[in-house]
């Protein structure tokens, strides 16, 4: 069970496989078993067919025989009625005892014997007494002897033509017998008698495969080239006819043995004879009979069945050959075509499999990419989004900024306002009374303060400029300076104190300037939020790299305010995160100065102090200061 | 009204800005109005007893204590020595 599910485990399905296997197997078993069914059907057919054909190829051969013997038979017929016409004959018969004639008779019916090429002819008195005969010289001679008990000397006597075949009693050959009456003026003197043997004709017969043989109208085998077959009969023997054999001595009547013979038509002109010897063994033959009307014979030709039983099963055999090897090759060529036709099914479904499962693959794969493409396509969008959102929040975080301050810096531009105002009324006082050096003392006053607001004003611009500033080296000095100068209303109004000692002028970081500045401000601004209402309210700004020329430098502003919570540190930077009471900022500052430092590829953590407060350090990279830079002034930007 | 000292000028001005405290002074200087100068509410404080006639000119925005904190400490201040 397991064994086959693991050998037949790989296939996908084992079943059309097997099929295909045995269905030529089973279809030739089929044929087979149609073949053999068919051969058993035809087979008779085809045997009596080859029989029939065995049988006509002897039919010359028995005609030939019946006309060879037929032949002989009538051309003897007229000799007794010639040869009783010779005047001797009549002579000897008067004279029977004449001593001169009856060797001289003798002698000439000898010749004619032999020149007529029978066997003996020979002459009786009207009591059937053999008075010369050709055969004087044997010891087995007529002479003498009576053959008035034969048919034909009867016949002679009383038709004028007598025919007998009979085995010779004295000679033991079988023999046929004409005879005629000698007959001188009228008066019936004797009879003559010509035999002729038939043994010779067998002789020629035998030299063929087939058996002839001659039946007289008893059923009595006469003649055959089987001598064992010899005065068996064929069929039943009328009871008078065998009474007429013994009285006629025609043939010894021990030796009328029925033969165990069968007979079964074959066709209208052909027979079946199954003949079973003494032995039990059988013989089968074809048997054909033609009839030779004087004696009554029948001339049959047997035609063994065996050779033309094999030939029919011979052929039989290899027409079921051709057969087989027929059907076989067109087993093997529908196994052929029906691998083929399934080879192509299956490859035309693995195609189609493969195409589905491509189809499928690649649908997945499609929609995956769609998916992907979409996404980027967002994210492309989102980023853009972001960033155009990033650059309005800084530009709304400086606004906000701004906004916070503007309270700040009308105050600011209002104090010295007022202070030039008053400055300049007072002037034109002093100069109404003459007082021109203090005149000219306030309007260097009013000068100084209008620098002043310039300056606040000038940083302004560049704190609300949009950043088109180019990442670069950037002077830290320069920058924090311009941030405190930036925030020292606010810090100023709020009475804290920044503690911060100025680096080196030489010390340039990477980044670009205006914005490094707004997250210093927005830093030293959350640093004044976080410290609103606190004692202590200082600030502490210090920086790493200073007086290095590589690495990175990093920029700590520190406050005195409560610091930050852990959730706060975890969120400082992101947007809109505040701590902040509402309306006091958006929560953006810090959002947008983290970002604006990783823009610098720079970095922006915040901490709390181990003291208290916060501490916000921005790390930058450290720069080459630029040969044509100074150390001051906002001229880079 | 003491007789020790400067005598005291009706106008007290409280601002953390030196220029307008110094405009302010020239100008009330060229009125002949009597100035006393203050930086921020803790310095103007002391000035602000029962016997200070004149007039109180608080800058708002300050640091430290603010001018309206300064100005209700003052009306605080007058209020009780009126009564």
């Amino acid at each position: 069970m397991h064994a086959s599910d693991d050998t037949e485990g790989p296939r996908a399905d084992p079943h059309p496989t097997r099929g295909a296997g045995l269905r030529p197997w089973r279809v030739l078993w089929a044929v087979l078993a149609l073949a053999a069914t068919l051969a058993v059907v035809a087979q008779p057919r085809i045997e009596a067919r080859y029989l029939a054909r065995a049988g006509q190829a002897d039919t010359a051969t028995m005609r030939l025989a019946t006309e060879v013997l037929r032949g002989a038979l009538e051309r003897t017929e007229a000799l007794p009625a010639l040869i009783a016409e010779r005047p001797i004959l009549a002579q000897l018969l008067r004279d029977p005892e004449n001593e001169g004639l009856v060797p001289f008779t003798n002698e000439l019916l000898r010749q004619s014997a032999f020149s007529l090429d029978v066997s003996d002819i020979y002459v009786m008195d009207l009591q059937g007494r053999t008075v010369a005969t050709s055969n004087y010289r044997a010891e087995w001679s007529f002479l003498g002897q009576s053959f008035a008990y034969r048919p034909y000397f009867t016949d002679a006597i009383s038709e004028g033509l007598g025919r007998f075949h009979a085995l010779g009693t004295t000679s033991g050959q079988r023999g046929y017998f004409f005879a005629a009456p000698v007959i001188d003026q009228t008066e019936l003197l004797g009879v003559v008698a010509v035999k002729i043997t038939l043994d010779r004709f067998e002789e020629t017969w035998a030299n063929s495969d087939s058996t002839i043989l001659v039946t007289d109208s008893s059923n009595v085998v006469f003649l055959s080239d089987r001598a064992d077959w010899h005065f068996r009969t064929l069929g039943p023997v009328p009871e008078p006819a065998i009474e007429t054999i013994a009285e006629n001595r025609q043939y010894p009547l021990e030796a009328l043995v029925p033969l165990d013979a069968r007979r079964t038509p074959l066709d209208a002109e052909m027979d079946l004879l199954t003949v079973t010897g003494p032995d039990g063994t059988a013989e089968e033959f074809i048997m054909q009979t033609s009839l030779i009307a004087a004696p009554g014979w029948r001339v049959s030709i047997l035609t063994p069945t065996a050779p033309a039983i094999a030939q029919a099963w011979t052929a039989l055999g290899i027409a079921v050959l051709i057969g087989a090897v027929g059907v076989l090759l067109a087993a093997v060529a529908l196994q052929r075509r029906a691998q083929l036709i399934e080879r192509i099914a299956r490859q035309h479904s693995a195609q189609a499999e493969l195409e589905a499962r491509v189809r499928d693959r690649t649908r997945d794969l499609d929609a995956a990419n769609t998916l992907l493409r979409a996404e980027v396509e967002e994210r492309r969008a989102t980023e853009t989004r972001l960033r155009k959102t990033q650059a309005e929040l800084v530009q709304a975080g400086k606004l906000a900024a701004l906004g916070q301050m503007s309270a700040a810096l009308s105050h600011e531009f209002n104090q010295p306002l007022a202070a030039v105002k008053a400055y300049a009324d007072n002037a034109d006082t002093f100069l109404d009374r003459g007082r021109v050096a203090e005149a000219r003392d306030n309007v260097g006053r009013i000068s100084v303060m209008a620098d002043r607001m310039a300056a606040i004003s000038r940083h302004l611009r560049n704190f609300a400029r949009r950043p088109q500033d180019k990442t670069g080296p950037v002077p830290v000095a320069a920058v924090i300076d311009d941030a405190l100068e930036l925030m020292a209303p606010r810090l100023k109004a709020s009475g804290a104190h920044v503690d911060y000692g100025p680096p080196d002028p030489a010390l340039h970081v990477t980044g670009g300037r205006v914005r490094l500045q707004q997250v210093i401000v927005n830093l030293i601004s959350n640093a004044l939020d976080a410290m609103e209402g606190r004692a202590i309210k200082q600030i502490a700004i210090t920086m790493t790299g200073d007086g290095e020329t590589n690495g990175t430098c990093a920029i700590t502003v520190r406050d005195h305010g409560p610091g930050l919570s852990e959730a706060a540190l975890a969120q400082a930077f992101d947007p809109f995160f505040t701590t902040k009471d509402p309306g006091k900022g958006l929560g953006l500052g810090l959002s947008i100065s983290y970002n604006i430092i990783r823009d610098f590829d720079g970095t922006m953590t915040v901490a709390n102090h181990p003291e208290g407060g916060a501490a916000f350090t921005v790390t930058l990279q450290r720069a080459e200061r630029p040969a044509e830079a100074r150390d001051s002034g906002l001229a880079a930007e | 009204m003491t007789s020790d000292a400067s005598p005291p000028g009706p106008v007290l001005f409280v601002d953390d800005e030196a220029d307008l405290r110094e405009a302010a002074a020239q100008a009330l200087s060229l009125a002949e109005i009597d100035v006393r100068l203050c930086a921020s509410a803790a310095e103007a404080l002391p000035h602000l007893s029962a016997e200070f006639p004149g007039i109180l000119v608080i800058d708002i925005r300050m640091p430290s204590t603010d001018g309206t904190a300064l100005m209700r400490a003052a009306l605080e201040r007058d209020a009780r020595d009126c009564r």
